[in-house]
């Protein structure tokens, strides 16, 4: 599985109080990969240093084969990037934006860049300071699309835009990964657009990575249980990990467990235990759920 | 990739070319207006206004540096150089295309000097020998053009961190200064630093000596 | 068609797909030689990974519904009448299976379970 990015052992001190600690990213080529966290756990840091704006005090970064950041330009010929802040040059107009951009990089979609001006509905003379912010989302799109990228690394593409424009947008970005089976590595808050097309996640919680893996692992082994008569269960061989456990309810607990599998459902064999219910958590209760515990393991 | 730089820095500089322009064409033809006149009847006051007009070259190459250099880095800096930082071009590269991009905006300038110095001299009548004054004029301005754009260059592309330690070295270098006038107020550190850079072979040269035409 | 896909279910993305094309080939909707929505049409209309549309694609492939031609798109085959009746089989049972599902949840016993399907099925609650 060749990697499309790769971090090993990253180490960054952005202040006293927070750092990236041995952070391990692996993002599989043609993967879109959904890149979790809360605030401020450290994802837009680490795509500062996946781009090399900033240096690692420790570990490696490879970006599409190339190493960060003796080889950035050439990685950066082939990566499409909204960065989290815009980026644009506001006094220019959306035609000049788009000029100047395609000056940079060698593979240029013109056809394209006509159908997405239009379906976007942008005017090329319209200038782009004076953008609305769905606007600016959309050009910035545009651009990255254009360059006709093997890579995107998207930060909060979509914050504080209304559904349509975010309809827009992501229907353009997975067009062109039909189209050029690019790799996406897309940080959000918005967990429910995510979880639509996303096939791997990467979780990030206070400057480390706390889970990777595939969508499909990650949803599939998450499940919600509902156990009665569990109050004098023995859990210490427990084949699934419980994230959380609530027993407000009477008899009935419901919980929250990691790497469940089908067969687990023997291991509730036992004297006057009855598993009532196994449902799928969506990622959002997923995620919350393995962040809380994520959490309270490490105090 | 230049080109795509040069586009965007004329259009945020154009207008200040112009106005550049139109003042570099104008000092020439006005310093030499408004003084020939006085020379006929009164030539010591002739000679020190004649110096005065000197003055204004070296600064409208600064000025004009400055501006120049401002309006073309304005925009990354305002983004924080993070449009710069994506693009697919090493850092030295980039910093090259805006530095030829800048002088290129100052041609104009420095032609339009050279243009206004030959307008202004074309109706005096000059004797052999400095008929090659107003070339000389365009030249000197030109260099100290050149010279003073690099400084502004240098101050705007560098990073803030990189400017807070200039700063801090000047201040310092003052405060040494300071420091040696009260012990020995005869040395003038000050002075003599300024007095080095300012007389050939120091760098800042060409901004000193005679920027105007003396006996005709 | 593919309007209400549900990432949170429990079925994957790609069945879902799969289950509604054949559905509307069993029905007619879809007839013999109709061409599919290609896979960058569906994944950007309904922003889904292209590679849940591909894999429904070949599901739909290998259980002899559709064909894929390269260049050209995915076409319905022509299903013969076994295999439609075969699935609208499997379709019922499938809503079936979700019913008692959730009437196991309410805490219904097959007998209350048969008289409502009767009831409703000689026309509804008055």
């Amino acid at each position: 599985m060749t990697l499309a990015i790769q971090t090993q052992g990253l180490q960054y001190r952005a202040s006293r109080e927070f750092a990236i600690e041995n952070l391990s990213l692996a993002v599989p080529a043609g993967a879109l990969y959904g890149f979790l966290g809360p605030n401020g756990c450290g994802k837009t840091t680490t795509i500062r240093l996946l781009l090399g704006r900033l240096r690692p005090d420790a570990g490696t970064i490879t970006l599409l084969g190339h190493a960060i950041p003796e080889a950035l330009p050439a990685a950066l010929a082939r990566t499409g990037v909204i960065p989290d802040r815009p980026h644009l040059h506001r006094y220019l107009t959306v035609q000049e934006s788009l000029d100047f951009h395609r000056a940079f990089f060698t593979e240029w979609d013109t056809v394209w860049a006509t159908e997405l001006l239009a379906s976007f509905r942008l005017r090329p003379g319209q200038k782009a300071g004076g953008l609305s912010k769905g606007e600016t989302a959309k050009l910035m799109l545009l651009l990255a699309l254009c360059q006709k990228p093997d890579l995107l690394i998207l930060d909060e593409p979509m914050d504080g835009l209304d559904p349509v424009v975010r309809r827009d947008v992501l229907a353009a970005l997975l067009e062109y990964v039909s189209a050029r089976g690019a790799t996406v590595l897309v940080s959000s808050h918005l967990v429910h657009e995510l979880e639509r097309f996303c096939d791997w996640i990467g979780v990030m919680d206070r400057g480390r990575l706390v889970v990777e893996l595939p969508m499909s692992e990650f949803r599939g082994g998450n499940k919600r249980l509902r156990v009665s008569s569990a109050q004098s269960l023995d859990m210490t061989n427990a084949p699934f990990k419980v994230m959380a456990r609530d027993r407000s309810a009477g008899t009935v607990e419901t919980w929250m467990v990691r790497g469940w599998l089908p067969e687990m459902t023997n291991w509730f064999q036992r004297d006057g235990v009855m598993l009532r219910e196994v449902a799928d958590l969506d990622l959002e209760d997923g995620f919350v759920e393995l962040l809380r515990a994520f959490r309270t393991s490490d105090t | 990739m230049q080109r795509a730089i040069l586009r965007i820095q004329w259009k945020a500089c154009w207008h200040l070319v112009i106005a550049l322009s139109v003042a570099a064409f104008a000092l020439p033809i006005v310093s030499v207006r408004l003084d020939w006149t006085a020379g006929r009847t009164n030539l010591p006051l002739f000679l020190t206004e004649l110096q005065l007009w000197g003055f204004f070259y070296p600064l409208l190459a600064g000025v004009a540096a400055l501006i120049i250099a401002v309006g073309i880095w304005m925009s990354d800096r305002r983004g924080q150089h993070v449009y710069a930082l994506l693009l697919p071009v090493p850092r030295w590269r980039y910093i090259l295309y805006r530095y030829a991009g800048g002088l290129l905006l100052l041609v104009p300038v420095a032609l339009a000097l050279w243009a206004g110095a030959v307008v202004a001299t074309s109706g005096l009548g000059l004797p052999p020998g400095i008929r090659v004054y107003p070339h000389a004029l365009a030249a000197k301005f030109a260099l100290t053009l050149l010279l003073l754009f690099g400084f502004a260059f240098a101050l705007m592309s560098a990073s803030s961190r990189t400017v807070g330690i200039a700063i801090r070295i000047l201040g310092l270098f003052l405060a040494v200064h300071v420091a040696v006038l009260l012990l020995s107020p005869s040395t003038n550190l000050l002075w003599t630093t300024v007095k080095a850079l300012g007389t050939s072979p120091g760098p800042l040269a060409p901004l000193g000596g005679r920027w105007m035409l003396i006996d005709a | 068609m593919f309007a209400d896909l549900d990432p949170k279910s429990p079925i994957p993305l790609y069945e879902q797909i799969a289950v509604r094309v054949k559905a509307a080939v069993s029905t007619g909707e879809f007839r013999a030689g109709d061409l599919l929505p290609s896979v960058r049409e569906l994944a950007g209309r309904h922003r889904i990974n292209p590679a849940t549309v591909t894999q429904a694609y070949r599901a739909l492939e290998v259980e002899g519904f559709v064909e894929l031609r390269q260049g050209a798109g995915t076409f319905v085959k022509s299903v013969p009448t076994e295999t439609r009746a075969r699935e609208r089989g499997t379709q019922a049972r499938r809503l079936v299976r979700d019913m008692l599902a959730n009437a196991a949840r309410y805490g219904l016993s097959r007998q209350e379970l048969r008289d409502a399907i009767r009831h409703e099925l000689d026309g509804g609650t008055r």
